[in-house]
């Protein structure tokens, strides 16, 4: 992590505050309109129940933030979760420990970035086919781990971790806070290194030796992998079924959040706090959905364009910064 | 297997521009191809049945219509995720206009102009905006697998009355279809400009200057051609498989699977056709011998991509060397 986290000081180089302010306020402007439109909005069950689903779409989307922001777009989101869920259920009705069970998952989680990550930068195959052959192979073998069902034999408690009314908010939302707090954490501390760097110690720093580019893109991606996996976890309905259809469809909500979130495209910025405004937001739009009685296609094809209103937004900025040096592309040496 | 004249006029890139060539690769996949159809028939009992290899032909030919496309949308740098689901979008509406109008004429015409939109939005998006086509394809499959369940299930999935396949007899008619995508790709390939202009890879200056103009606009029309691809394997899906958009979704992973084993990769090295048609058949005879021995589909996709991985890996040590 430690590569994450010289390079996190990015995240929040190009989100600033303006940005940051202009997303909440198209989210309280988003939540008022729901609370005029719909009369049950502001119980506290709903509300839970939004802010639950936020934080199931904020993992992969955090995931999804951390390798754009090294130029990478990670598609096997879906199959991650799917076999990081599947892993980690095993583990639990095998052994019966949790501990065990969320080692797995987050194991197999890290794994599927790195290989990723090795794929493309070692022998330098395309991107498009490593991140397809993930996608099948780990979907495919997750398939034949669960026998495409349900894991059976799971206790209630943990099964319902992620699922019930009020505490099963907990889970989500306590992986959500320790997220947001490690990267603000990471940030405060890199701008710290970058402060005694512009201090004069560089020259210490370049003796030393710093990680390199290459090392970095494989922290990020296992760092991405690790947040799949923790979505996985956190969520009983990608834990249980290895089915494609559930796991596709919060990949695409990942990536419609992170992109809401002010995760440009050409991978120049970013923040993880931008990506759950971006989370919060889709969860509101679906929940209006919801309440207006559209059904799953229909949210399915709303997020769908919610993606490609966010992508065509996106362009003319990534157009305008096209000529600009990348934040690492001053270093070099490292590539 | 003959050499593309385009290729002397690029000079010192005659690798890049073999897409009728490629000898090695040809020979390599042809290889492959031959190894499954032997082993499949050495072991799976069933397999060389003629009713079996007449369903991996069928098949074949609806990967085919999907995988020629494909190739040239990976060569001009892009990629189409939406494919498997515009075709079940396809096939819904076949069956959906075909039942409340009754001319068969209308409903072909509905599904074609719908693959063509969508063909033509991925490349707008991804060419005139400049946008990831992970992302944008990603987007637009998850629109058409809406429009479809919606489409499908607003009055009961519609059942295709058609039986196509008995129209032309002594030929099954989808291989006579995708013959003549094939022969229509190749014409518009070596013969016209716009071939010229997807085939000579960017930055060879010298060659494309005949063309006169760059990879964007061909971006656009490639993507269109993948809608007119899946526009016109909705009729033998449709006719196969009923107008469910169901047994549509995932072809495009068979695609791109056919297209990476045929060893087409985005504006560098060789590429070819007749390997992309190698790797249609691999795909189709791995899919048909793996269910034949009742393997789950999960599996049968898991050993797709060990496949393309294997392949990949060979080739990275073939190039290395």
């Amino acid at each position: 992590m430690s590569a994450v986290a010289v390079r996190a000081g990015a995240l929040s180089c190009r989100a600033g505050p303006p940005a940051m302010r202009l997303r909440l306020a198209v989210l309280g402007l988003l939540a008022l309109m729901l609370v005029m439109a719909l009369p049950g909005f502001l119980t506290a069950n709903h509300l839970l129940c939004v802010l639950r689903q936020a934080c199931l779409v904020f993992l992969p989307a955090a995931g999804f933030t951390l390798v754009a922001l090294h130029g990478g777009l990670d598609r096997s989101i879906a199959a991650n979760v799917a076999l990081s869920g599947g892993m980690a259920a095993a583990a639990f009705t095998g052994t019966g420990s949790a501990w065990l069970a969320s080692a797995a998952g987050t194991a197999c989680g890290c794994l599927i970035g790195l290989l990723n990550a090795a794929l493309i930068t070692a022998p330098r195959l395309p991107p498009f086919l490593v991140s397809g052959s993930m996608v099948w192979i780990g979907q495919g073998w997750a398939g034949w781990f669960t026998a495409s069902g349900t894991v059976a034999g799971i206790p209630a408690a943990p099964h319902t971790a992620g699922s019930g009314p009020a505490s099963a908010v907990l889970l989500p939302l306590l992986l959500t806070a320790l997220v947001l707090g490690a990267s603000a954490l990471i940030t405060r501390g890199t701008g710290r290194l970058r402060a005694r760097r512009n201090a004069g110690r560089a020259a210490l720093r370049a003796r030393r030796g710093g990680p390199t580019l290459q090392q970095r893109r494989l922290s990020a991606c296992c760092a991405g992998g690790l947040l799949v996996a923790l979505a996985s976890l956190a969520s009983p309905a990608a834990a249980g079924p290895a089915g494609t259809d559930p796991c596709t469809e919060l990949m695409l909500k990942a990536i419609a959040a992170a992109l809401w979130g002010g995760v440009p495209l050409s991978g120049r910025g970013g923040s993880l706090p931008g990506a759950f405004a971006g989370a919060l937001m889709l969860s509101l739009v679906l929940d209006s959905l919801q309440g207006l009685g559209i059904g799953a296609s229909g949210q399915g094809l709303a997020t769908g364009a919610l993606v490609i209103l966010a992508a065509l937004s996106d362009a003319p900025a990534c157009r305008r910064s096209a000529g600009r040096p990348l934040p690492h592309a001053n270093d070099r040496r490292h590539a | 297997m003959v050499r593309d004249d385009r290729s002397a006029q690029s000079g010192g890139h005659t690798g890049m521009v073999w897409w009728s060539g490629g000898r090695p690769r040809l020979a390599g996949t042809a290889a492959l191809l031959g190894l499954s159809w032997s082993a499949f028939a050495l072991f799976t009992p069933g397999f060389t049945r003629m009713a079996n290899q007449r369903d991996v032909l069928l098949h074949a030919s609806i990967l085919l219509l999907l995988a020629l496309p494909m190739a040239l949308i990976v060569r001009a740098g892009s990629l189409d995720l939406s494919m498997g689901a515009a075709l079940g979008l396809c096939s819904v509406l076949l069956g959906r206009v075909q039942s409340s109008i009754g001319s068969p004429a209308l409903a072909v015409a509905a599904a074609l102009c719908a693959a063509l939109a969508v063909g033509a939005l991925n490349g707008t998006l991804v060419a005139s905006f400049a946008r990831p086509p992970s992302v944008v394809t990603l987007a637009t499959m998850a629109i058409a697998q809406g429009l479809a369940s919606v489409a499908a299930t607003a009055q009961g999935t519609p059942v295709m009355p058609m039986h196509l396949e008995d129209q032309v007899p002594g030929l099954a008619w989808p291989l006579g279809l995708a013959g003549a995508a094939w022969a229509a790709l190749h014409l518009l390939l070596y013969r016209t400009r716009f071939g010229t202009r997807l085939v000579v890879p960017a930055g060879d200056g010298a060659a494309t200057h005949g063309a006169g103009a760059s990879l964007r606009d061909p971006l656009v029309w490639v993507h269109v051609l993948g809608g007119a691809g899946v526009g016109l394997a909705a009729l033998p899906m449709a006719a196969r498989a009923g107008s469910d958009p169901m047994p549509a979704q995932g072809l495009e992973f068979d695609a791109i699977a056919a297209v990476a084993i045929g060893g087409v990769t985005p504006r560098r090295g060789p590429a070819s056709l007749a390997a992309t048609l190698h790797g249609v058949l691999v795909v189709s005879l791995l899919r048909n011998g793996l269910s034949l021995y009742w393997l789950p589909a999960s599996m049968q996709v898991f050993a797709i991509g060990a496949l393309v991985a294997a392949v990949l890996g060979i080739e990275r040590l073939r190039t290395a060397a």
